[in-house]
């Protein structure tokens, strides 16, 4: 017979889940439910299909689970949320298990494989093993699971709660022996350990493999760069936003900036002044009754001449920052908690929803970004000075060349001799006493280097010649879809450039210095899966809209509701019509059954022999008693006048009732002054 | 004599012999007590021909007869034969083997189902139609076939009707070291069948069989038993269920296992310990059941379990 888990065990360890997982209603009905079928009589008559039905039932929610959880736009920790529901999806086998008239579930129902060797075994006519488990076994696994990528299992109960409840069942499967406490309690406690470093370490994997969106690897205020690091520039082929103008025909901005960082720290970009990048929440109005997010200053008030708009679809995350134009002047209709905004322009929002969807105002009287820091935006590394300023006199860019000339030479000087290139070559040197430093080599020597190498320099050169400047991150709006009308944003679409401060007109432009052959090197980037996984993901974020909107929500939900009432309607009807069989010969039994004084000690019995299997005969079952009490006779005595009176239909003695009554009484007390561990449980 | 003691008496002389099955030798008296027939299946050597040979011995004025089936033997060798008699010029009747009251049929499957049909109706009805004459068997007529599980070379399984007609299946089975050594000191000079002196006679058999047609039986217990034996009805692992046949044979041997109790009416468990016995022979299982290993005592075993019992 399978081993299966000790009454309560399981109970416990699904309280424990809830309790760990944030669900305690939830945990506290499947442990009624599980616990219950110890205390009730009512049993299915499951079968080695019926198993089989449960365990595709099961399989079903899983799979059902995995699509609503994708479809919700937990891209990320997908895996982990779909863990910590396990229990609840696998309660149709449990359901099975518990309340069904066998000691296990079959394991060829549960495989494929099994089942093909099984039905294989019966064609050639060849023995199969019916190996048979309790399912229990595997319920309290998934729950320990299922807690410890729970919400809550950073608390201090985690690790006692897995010790205990790990060493219940190692004790209950290695049939009790004391001296075996501690060694199980440490086993319990380092596998407790153990999976959960396990789990920590691949819900890190899943995060870092299944995209960098969202507020993975950003951070407002540091730019890594690739500089003076040789090797090959690699970036997502993922979709990470899709965006269309609210005017066909109209061309979308061409540079999205996620942030902008003023101080180059030789390979890295950053911005030093922590209290000056603060974030602070975006001013939110009502214009013609739609919610907009204005930047501050001379911020859009829906006056004026109509801006250029685009819409931006995407899934996000709290603190996921926006690609925005530099002169964005409002956002429009997203579903937002909050929307803050540094004085770099960063823009970072907190989603209502995993997908998020909204307008763009651009070119308008607003900036996101505030004027320049007169240090700051002016500095140069010391290591970087000489070749800096060698290149800005090659280029007879003084302090008094207006701002668009110094714009077209630099142009005309990084478009003509500079070569771009994903591969680098260049390795760094941090002071020119050890060598020359990357950006040195770049400009001096190699004349070839990527995006990130490209504005750091412009940025710098600008500097030299008395013009602020920054280094900008974001994207560059170059892929169309032209079947749909949408402009496509992914990884490799990723893109440095240099915010310019143009004194004159008092605000910031975007100057981009990279060769655009850039553009060509990513076209053989998208293979034929990533379009398979791009029509996925669009498929997931459009149903996602659309399920969100107000109009659709609502049939939305009713459609699952009455998917998911139908679904438990035909599997309730089907388990009422196959309890009421049972509960209908009970019932039978009961209008014919007469009583007799020993049934008063079925429910002492019971507490001390555990439910009497339905086919056990009374009389067979209550001879385990016979161990525990001091005269068996009695018990014997009894039976033979409840055998007589149950079932001879003329029992002849008249008082034989009250002789048996006399002697319950007897056994009752009997076994009340037994403490009920003398008696063996079988 | 009370039946009781007749019935022990009758148990102790058979289990004299037939060492160590005491539970198999009560319910294959049961059988007989019930006016039932017995299929002892079991391996060679482990008793089969002893125990019928030791129930016959140990009734006084009992006819025993034993016919070896082999599959050349004929229905006529069976049942007799009507030989023309030149002297009378009439067909003179000589009854086969049948007209007994205790018939052993050795190695029943070896013969060819026609032959083995032949006991059809003597079991069924306790008659027998030759030339279209009916002859009545005796007031106590009792069938103990045999036959060897493993060997199935030259041999016929007994047609399903056939199987119908047997009360109950039992087998003997191996015995422990113990009880094998009290068999070899047992024969140590001479069989203890040789030496087994009747117990009771023909007729207290006879008021056995009636003393147990008069145990009590609740109406309760009736419908536990139809509802054990309709549970084999539309089973998925049963292809051929269980006949109300089985209904009536199941309440029989209880009645008559209760008289070996010493009791006047039948309690559950006696219904429980021959159920197997009188189900698991009619059924047959469906072929995905059966390669799967099942065994038609294992589903009866499984039914008994499950079936809700009163109590």
């Amino acid at each position: 017979m399978p081993h299966s888990p000790p009454r309560l065990l399981l109970g416990c360890t699904l309280l424990f889940w809830g309790a760990m997982s944030g669900r305690p209603l939830l945990a506290l009905f499947m442990a009624l439910v599980v616990e219950g079928s110890h205390w009730t009589r009512v049993r299915w008559d499951f079968n080695d299909t019926a198993c089989g039905r449960a365990w595709r039932i099961a399989v079903a929610a899983v799979m059902v689970a995995a699509v609503l959880i994708w479809l919700d736009g937990n891209r990320f920790n997908a895996m982990p949320v779909l863990l910590s529901w396990m229990p609840l999806l696998l309660m149709p086998m449990q359901f099975v298990q518990s309340y069904g008239m066998r000691a296990g579930v079959p394991v060829s129902e549960l495989s494929f494989l099994a089942k093909r060797r099984r039905e294989r075994n019966q064609r050639l006519g060849l023995q199969t093993e019916g190996g048979e488990f309790n399912f229990g076994n595997v319920l309290f696994t998934t729950s320990l699971v299922a807690a410890s990528v729970g919400s809550d299992a950073y608390s201090w109960l985690f690790l006692p709660g897995v010790v205990i409840l790990s060493g219940w069942m190692l004790m209950s499967a290695g049939r009790a022996r004391l001296w075996l406490l501690a060694p199980v309690l440490i086993v319990a406690g380092l596998l407790a350990i153990g999976g959960r470093v396990v789990i920590e370490r691949a819900e890190e994997w899943l995060g870092r493999t299944t995209g960098d969106s969202g507020t993975r690897g950003f951070d407002p205020n540091f730019a890594s760069t690739l500089i003076g690091r040789p090797g090959a520039v690699r970036q997502s082929p993922e979709i990470i936003w899709r965006l269309w103008t609210d005017q066909p025909g109209e061309k979308p901005p061409r540079l999205l900036r996620t942030a902008s960082f003023n101080t180059f720290l030789g390979t890295n970009w950053q911005n030093q002044r922590v209290a000056a990048v603060d974030f602070r929440s975006l001013d939110s109005r009502l214009i013609d009754e739609v919610a907009y997010y204005t930047f501050g200053g001379n911020a859009y008030d829906g006056t004026g001449p109509p801006l250029p708009s685009y819409r931006l679809r995407g899934s996000a995350d709290a603190e996921t920052p926006l690609p925005l134009p530099g002169n964005a002047a409002a956002l429009r209709d997203f579903a937002l908690d909050d929307v803050e905004c540094n004085t770099f322009g960063t823009v970072r929002v907190y989603p209502t929803q995993a997908v998020i969807e909204g307008g763009i105002l651009w070119r308008g009287p607003g900036n996101p970004e505030s004027p320049p820091i007169p240090d700051e935006d002016l500095r140069i590394p010391l290591a970087e000075r000489d070749t800096i300023q060698t290149t800005r006199e090659q280029l007879g860019i003084t302090p008094d060349t207006p701002l668009a000339a110094v714009l077209d030479r630099l142009h005309a000087f990084f478009h003509g001799g500079f070569r771009y290139t994903r591969n680098l070559h260049i390795s760094h040197s941090p002071y020119r006493a050890a060598g020359p430093t990357a950006l040195t080599k770049f400009l001096e020597s190699e004349r070839a280097g990527h995006c990130e190498y490209f504005a750091t320099a412009a940025a710098l050169i600008l500097r030299d010649a008395g013009v602020p400047a920054r280094y900008a991150t974001g994207y560059a709006v170059i892929e169309r879809d032209s079947t749909r009308g949408v402009h496509i944003i992914r990884g490799i679409h990723g893109h440095a450039w240099c915010r310019v401060w143009d004194e004159a007109a008092q605000r910031w432009i975007d100057f981009d210095p990279t060769p655009p052959a850039w553009f060509g090197s990513l076209s053989n980037q998208v293979t034929r899966g990533q379009r398979i996984k791009d029509a996925l993901q669009r498929l997931r974020e459009d149903f996602f809209i659309w399920r969100t909107r107000p109009e659709n929500r609502l049939a939305v939900s009713l459609a699952m509701t009455a998917i998911g009432l139908a679904v438990a309607a035909v599997i309730a009807s089907r388990l009422w019509k196959s309890r009421r069989q049972i509960d209908h010969w009970s019932k039978r039994e009961k209008r014919h059954s007469p009583r007799t004084p020993l049934h008063d000690l079925e429910k002492p019995a019971t507490r001390r022999l555990g439910i009497r299997p339905p086919g056990m005969p009374y009389a067979a079952w209550l001879a385990g008693l016979r161990p525990g009490l001091p005269d068996a006779a009695i018990l014997d005595r009894a039976i033979v006048l409840h055998q007589r009176l149950r079932f001879d239909p003329a029992p002849g003695e008249s008082d034989a009732e009250n002789q048996l009554a006399d002697l319950v009484r007897q056994l009752i007390q009997a076994l009340r002054s037994v403490p009920p561990h003398a008696t063996p449980a079988e | 004599m009370t039946h009781h003691e007749c019935a022990s008496r009758l148990e102790s002389a058979v289990c004299s012999v037939v060492r160590g099955q005491r539970e198999v030798v009560r319910r294959v008296l049961a059988c007989m007590v019930s006016g039932g027939h017995v299929l002892l299946e079991d391996f060679p050597g482990t008793g089969k021909t002893t125990l019928s040979k030791a129930v016959a011995r140990s009734i006084e004025g009992a006819e025993f007869k034993r016919v070896q089936f082999t599959p050349d033997l004929l229905p006529s060798d069976i049942l007799g034969i009507s030989v023309f008699d030149p002297r009378t010029q009439e067909f003179q009747f000589h009854p086969g083997p049948v007209f007994t009251e205790i018939l052993l049929a050795d190695e029943i499957n070896r013969a060819s189902p026609r032959t083995q049909s032949a006991l059809l109706e003597a079991m069924g009805e306790g008659q027998a139609t030759i030339d279209g004459k009916r002859h009545d068997l005796k007031g106590l007529f009792f069938v103990i076939a045999t036959q060897n599980p493993v060997e199935f070379r030259g041999t016929y399984p007994l047609p399903e009707a056939q199987m119908d007609r047997f009360t109950m299946q039992c087998a003997l089975g191996y015995l422990d070291a113990g009880q094998e050594v009290a068999i070899l000191a047992d024969q140590a000079e001479s069989h203890p069948v040789e030496r087994l002196a009747p117990v009771v006679t023909r007729d207290d058999i006879l008021a056995l069989m009636a003393a147990a047609r008069r145990v009590r039986f609740s109406e309760e217990l009736r419908h536990y038993v139809v509802r054990l034996v309709a549970a084999t009805r539309g089973h998925a692992k049963i292809q051929l269920a269980a006949s109300p046949r089985a209904s009536l044979a199941l309440m029989k041997v209880s009645q008559a296992l209760a008289v070996f109790e010493g009791l006047d009416y039948v309690p559950p468990e006696l219904i429980q310990a021959v159920a197997t016995d009188v189900i698991a022979h009619r059924l047959l299982l469906s072929p995905e059941a059966k390669y799967s290993g099942a065994t038609p005592r294992q589903v009866v075993a499984e039914l008994v379990e499950n079936t809700p019992v009163p109590i």
